[in-house]
């Protein structure tokens, strides 16, 4: 309950964190909203030994639209994401995933950079931005670079960001025409999930589909985008027929663990429920009859 | 009009507002976390990750060279300065007479010396000048163990030849038997018998508060004073004098403030042994308390049971002989009243139903694992769910509507006071009755119609039946639950009331509900009263607060002591105003003649009292005090040669009809509707009756579908705290129909039943019933807990995909 | 720095700390500024015993360090009550029946306070989805549901009598 004794600091800005990330890469543990990191330090889980606080820093928190798309800052915290009125016009399967992390406390305080550099597998905003195609922007003493969604979450609890580098944005790219939808099986609501699934489409004018994502949470080390969505669903309208094969397809070609409190099979199963009916809201919301 | 007594009913029946709640709502309840005293230190306890291991060693000088530490000690110290832990809640080893049940008890000292047996027991403890460093040097403690075999499994580790303790000759801690009737033959001869293995699930009750004890001795007072979050603080000296092997100190135990308890603070821990040790031995105030993570292993657990009933029925219903073999396993044989559990729950199988022929054998098991102990509805959760199930499974099997097979069974109103077939004394009832309203209540035929349309749609919405009875105030021979309540009741000076009572409010409402009874008795004003309990300088009495025994032998106690005042102050009165007592009553606090001109105030007399003694009766003692004792009606202490005996006084009742649909494609299931009809007797405060009602279904809810604790083979435990640990939110909890009938209780003179536990009954065994309705179309049987989804979800794959239907 | 300077307001009073850089924020607020109405009762941020008002929002004071405190105005149940008497939500919660044992009562208050000044017209669901985070053992929600709908109206009809 209690953690263990650490330095810390508290800089006022971004050049000063990185400063310190560069100086000391073996030891800075950031701190953003803080809601992953508490329970780990009360529990003891990690034991740093130095803790620099984010959050007085300017300039990573804010949401703006471009015509490329959002523009995410990640210090923005998931409440602020969930409530962002452009979010909910331009990207309304974000500000979604956003409302059903944990309880409106933790997403007071939760930042969307936090939540993915902590690479949960269990956690939604990983597999909202890889279904969105997303791209991260990380910063560090020599510069800044972008890194795709899909090359960002290496392993459980491990993202592709050097140790003196820090993610400061997240680009959602603007899509013509999109729906989406992500659909979270809980035992409670806003628990961990025991699977998620985040879908994607680009509809053409016609209205049929030409391109799919679909990610999915806890279904694996990492969370995963079940590849070969576009091509199974590429010029359909998502009728049931498609969307069986999509969802059987998602669940052999994943293989989740095992845990004491959710078996395998029942998670396998789930995924294959949970793909169906975030590719059927997600037609619905497009308003497409098969 | 009798002196005695009052039939005012100001209070009681009303919907008094919670006195409590006063200095909740503005953050001012002291609760033992807010505890603050000088030169305080903080204990913190070093605890074994193994479940099964010897302790080969335990290095504390890491942990001694940490800053801020004042003491450290291994189990060695401890055993070698104290005696073992008390066996509560026996105050003897060999507590029946009679030749079950047998029991045995196992020497555990307040930290382990040569072997651990379950993940959790503490092995040393650290006292720090605050908790920050405590928790720093608890770190610093090297422990090295040999890990040995575990058994997790209670039936198997009843043959097992691997002990958990040596000098048992086998892993059975207690037997329970119990034979009446020719059960065999009449189960052979029966019509249809119903046979089932229920496996019901470990979980705990997790109160928002854990347990915390905080401990200070005053050498030169000669006096030891102890602050603990506890059940029973009227049992806490005798047993803490008698694990520390002294007899010299005085002990004072206080609750203060209680977040929550639900039967996970009534038991005996190591801690209240350990922390007062270390104030007699630091002469320092010492605190400990547990974090949430420390709770779920080092605090009690419950309902892990497996049971075999079999029940005979004749063609049209009725119940010819019942057979039923109950396992629990108890984990570690800690004095946490674990042993209870084979005992109620064998013995209430039959529950509201006639039976004459029963035949049960009990086992409590001992395995790696935590301590089972009480858990609010001790034992008649299981004992309940596996009855209602087999009545669901008999009525399919004969076609009989699900209540109607019911009420051929249950037992009539007029056979009350009801010897059951293994001797409790069933005080009133009309269990029928309630059911149909509770039917009737929830529009159970035009839910049939929103199934069928549902259905239509390929969706599964069902309806659960479910009924309870509920055995309370219990008593036990050669135990601290001793059969009695007291209250001692003082008018003082000024004419105002001061209760003592030797029961324990950890959110019942106590204070509320003795003042509105007192206040009706006394005719005074509910806010001229003050309510105390769990002090021990106040009152003595032998334990405290379980079974909402403060319904039957608390309030009876309150109103008996409440009584004497009245009647003296009547007579004093009547001294003084020249007029028969018998013709005077008190109210608003003014004793008044039928003429309605002749009164003295209750101050007046209570001021003559004590001030004007010349003015009393000749002979009479001054002062207004009341001190009385209530034994548990309708019990017994000694079962008779046949193994019967009474060990419970109150029987409320209530049924429960929920109205669910299951998802099949996730196994969730969402409560559309959920009506309950119950019978406490006689109700103090509605309000109160139906907040308790609320929560006891929500723990209900989260034992039947989100609550589990998750052991693997090597005896760790998968889900330690919150976030793995689901307790029901704001959002599992369903709205609720709450209805009542009352049927009072006959043997006590506030006729109360209790509301405070029979909530929890319900849910499992009503959305059983409701899930295996909902899925008729699949044939699926629903025997095992939890009703988890994933659990769900199996048995209809089982069903769907050819599997043998019936599977669990 | 192994510990922090601290310049905060809780309850609209001033307090200057110098505590380890570890302190929880709960613990700054219980034991360095002896207000010990607001509780733990978990130690994995789900329960909601500990919830506060921090700069404006409800956060869990448990899932906080002190050293963000610096600078920062801080609401506790503490600070409900005027001179005029309880905040419309104690009312509510009082004449509802939301407190059992009290323990998780502080958090539920806090929760219902800034909830209400976001949505003073919440549906059901709303309130439900606002309050998963505290939990409760002994009263089985639906009170304090009532008591928050009770304290929204009560506000609706005199805003002047609004706390926190």
């Amino acid at each position: 309950m209690i953690p263990s004794e650490f330095e810390y600091v508290r800089p006022n800005s971004l050049d000063e964190v990185l400063a310190l990330m560069h100086e000391r890469p073996d030891d800075c543990r950031v701190m953003a909203g803080g809601q992953s990191l508490l329970p780990m330090l009360k529990l003891r889980i990690i034991q740093p030994t130095l803790i620099v606080d984010l959050s007085k820093i300017l300039g990573v928190s804010s949401i703006a639209v471009t015509p490329n798309g959002i523009e995410v800052g990640a210090m923005a915290t998931e409440r602020a994401i969930e409530l962002s009125g452009d979010v909910r016009q331009k990207c309304p399967m974000l500000a979604e995933t956003a409302s059903v992390i944990a309880d409106p406390h933790i997403r007071n305080l939760g930042t969307i950079g936090g939540s993915l550099c902590f690479a949960d597998p269990r956690g939604d905003l990983p597999a909202c931005i890889l279904a969105l195609d997303a791209t991260l922007t990380a910063a560090s003493t020599t510069g800044t670079r972008t890194i795709p969604a899909t090359e960002f979450f290496v392993g459980p609890f491990t993202t592709a960001l050097r140790e003196d580098e820090l993610l400061v944005g997240i680009s959602v790219p603007a899509k013509s025409s999109r729906t989406g939808a992500y659909l979270k099986l809980s035992k409670r609501a806003g628990d961990f999930a025991v699977v998620a699934v985040a879908a994607d489409i680009e509809w053409d004018r016609d209205r049929v589909c030409r391109a799919a994502r679909v990610a999915l949470c806890a279904a694996g080390p990492v969370p995963i985008v079940v590849r070969g969505m576009t091509e199974l669903l590429g010029g359909s309208r998502l009728d049931d027929k498609k969307i069986e094969e999509a969802a059987r397809h998602a669940s052999d070609s994943t293989e989740p663990f095992e845990d004491p409190l959710v078996s395998a099979d029942y998670r396998s199963a789930m995924i294959h429920t949970m793909v169906t009916r975030a590719l059927r809201l997600t037609r619905e919301r497009a308003g497409v009859n098969p | 009009m009798s002196s005695r007594e009052s039939n005012r009913r100001k209070y009681v029946g009303q919907e008094v507002r919670r006195k409590e709640s006063a200095d909740a709502l503005v953050g001012g309840a002291e609760y033992l976390s807010d505890i603050r005293l000088p030169r305080m230190a903080y204990a913190g306890l070093v605890r074994s990750p193994y479940a099964h291991a010897r302790i080969k060693n335990v290095d504390l000088s890491g942990a001694r060279n940490s800053p801020g530490v004042i003491a450290v000690y291994s189990g060695d110290d401890l055993k070698r300065a104290t005696k073992p832990l008390a066996p509560f809640p026996f105050t003897a080893q060999q507590p029946y007479s009679s030749k079950y049940p047998k029991l045995r008890f196992a020497d555990h000292y307040c930290l382990a010396t040569d072997k651990v047996r379950h993940v959790g027991e503490a092995v040393a403890v650290v006292v720090a000048e605050d908790r920050y460093r405590c928790a720093d040097a608890v770190q610093e403690v090297r422990a090295d163990y040999e890990p040995l075999p575990v058994m997790v499994d209670a039936e198997k580790a009843m043959t097992h030849p691997q002990k958990i303790y040596e000098d048992w000759d086998n892993n059975i801690q207690y037997e329970y038997r119990f034979s009446e009737g020719p059960v065999a033959e009449l189960l052979r001869k029966s019509h249809a018998v119903v046979k089932e293995t229920f496996n019901l699930h470990r979980y705990t009750g997790t109160p928002m508060e854990g347990r915390g004890v905080i401990a200070d001795f005053n050498r030169p007072k000669n006096l030891l004073t102890v602050w603990d979050s506890t059940q029973i603080p009227h049992a806490l000296p005798n047993l803490i004098l008698e694990s520390l092997g002294r007899e010299d100190v005085k002990i004072r135990v206080v609750c203060p403030r209680i977040g929550g308890g639900f039967g996970i603070k009534w038991g005996f821990h190591s801690e209240e042994v350990l922390i007062p040790w270390l104030s007699l031995t630091l002469e320092r105030p010492i605190a400990w308390w547990e974090t949430r993570s420390e709770h779920m292993v080092a605090s009690h657990h419950s309902r892990e049971q497996k049971i075999t009933v079999e029940a005979g029925f004749s063609a049209s219903g009725e119940i010819t002989a019942i057979k039923g073999r109950v396992i629990v396993d108890l984990g570690v044989a800690y004095p946490c009243g674990g042993t209870s559990l084979a005992f109620v729950t064998a013995n209430f199988i039959p529950g509201p139903y006639r039976v004459s022929n029963y035949e049960a054998e009990a086992y409590g098991v001992v395995t790696n694992k935590s301590a089972s102990g009480v858990l609010r509805a001790n034992g008649k959760v299981e004992s309940n769910y596996v009855m209602e199930r087999i009545m669901d499974l008999a009525a399919r099997r004969l076609n009989l509507d699900r209540a109607e097979i019911r009420r051929r069974n249950f037992v009539p109103p007029d056979a009350f006071p009801y010897t059951c077939v293994t001797g409790s004394i069933y005080d009133s009832g009309r269990y029928g009755e309630c059911l149909t309203k509770a039917v009737e209540l929830a529009g159970v035929s035009s839910l049939r119609e929103d199934i069928a349309k549902a259905a239509r749609e390929g969706r599964y919405r069902g309806i659960g039946i479910g009924f309870m009875l509920e055995p309370l105030s219990s008593l036990r021979p050669n135990a601290y639950n001793s059969g009695y309540e007291t209250a001692q009741i003082r008018v003082d000076q000024v004419g105002k009331a001061w209760i003592v009572s030797g029961d324990v409010n950890m959110g019942q409402a106590h204070q509320t509900t003795l003042s509105q009874i007192v206040a009706d008795e006394l005719g005074i004003d509910i806010n001229d009263i003050e309510v105390f309990e769990g002090d021990t300088a106040l009152l003595s009495s032998n334990s405290g607060s379980y079974a909402c025994r403060f319904s039957t032998v608390t309030t009876s106690a309150a109103i008996m002591a409440a009584r004497t005042i009245r009647e003296k102050m009547l007579k004093i009165a009547g001294h003084l105003l020249q007029v028969d007592a018998d013709r005077l009553d008190i109210m608003g606090g003014i004793i008044s003649a039928p003429d309605g001109k002749t009164s003295i105030t209750v101050k007046e007399v209570a001021n003559i009292a004590y001030y004007s003694v010349n003015r009393l009766p000749k002979g009479m003692e001054p002062g207004l005090f009341g001190h009385r004792f209530f034994f548990n009606p309708n019990t017994s202490f000694t079962a008779d040669e046949k193994g019967r005996s009474a060990n419970f006084s109150t029987y409320p009742y209530a049924a429960h009809v929920a109205y669910v649909e299951v998802d099949p494609g996730t196994g969730q299931i969402k409560i559309l509707k959920y009506v309950t009809v119950d019978d406490c007797g006689n109700q103090v405060n509605p309000m109160v009756v139906r907040t308790q009602l609320t929560g006891g279904i929500a723990c209900g809810i989260g034992g039947a579908i989100y609550e589990e604790l998750v052991y693997d083979e090597d005896g760790q435990l998968a889900n330690s705290n919150f976030s793995s640990y689901l307790i029901p939110s704001m959002l599992e909890m369903p709205n609720l129909e709450l209805h009542h009938m009352i049927t009072p209780m006959p043997f006590t003179p506030g006729g109360f039943k209790g509301a405070g536990e029979i909530g929890a009954i319900g849910p499992s065994l009503t959305l059983a019933s409701a899930v295996e309705d909902a899925l008729t179309p699949l044939g699926i049987k629903v025997i095992d807990l939890p009703l988890k989804p994933e659990k769900v979800w199996r048995l209809i794959h089982e069903a769907t995909k050819g599997g043998k239907a019936g599977a669990t | 720095m192994k510990s922090v300077h601290i310049e905060t307001t809780i309850n609209g009073k001033p307090y200057t700390f110098d505590v380890p850089a570890r302190l929880l924020l709960v613990d700054l607020i219980r034991d360095k500024a002896g207000l010990t109405g607001t509780h733990v009762a978990c130690d994995t941020g789900n329960c909601g015993a500990c919830t506060t008002i921090f700069n404006g929002v409800s956060v869990k004071s448990c899932q906080v360090l002190a050293a963000r405190a610096d600078g920062a105005t801080i609401g506790t149940v503490e600070g409900l009550r005027t001179a005029n008497g309880l905040d419309p939500i104690q009312e509510a919660f009082w004449d509802c029946d939301a407190a059992e044992c009290g323990f998780c009562t502080s958090g539920m208050l806090m929760t219902a306070v800034a909830f209400l000044a976001d949505n003073p017209d919440p549906s059901e669901d709303e309130i439900r989805s606002a309050f998963k985070g505290n939990l409760c053992r002994c009263t089985g929600y639906l009170n304090i549901i009532k008591a928050v709908q009770r304290a929204a109206a009560l506000r609706r009809a005199s805003p002047a009598r609004s706390g926190a």
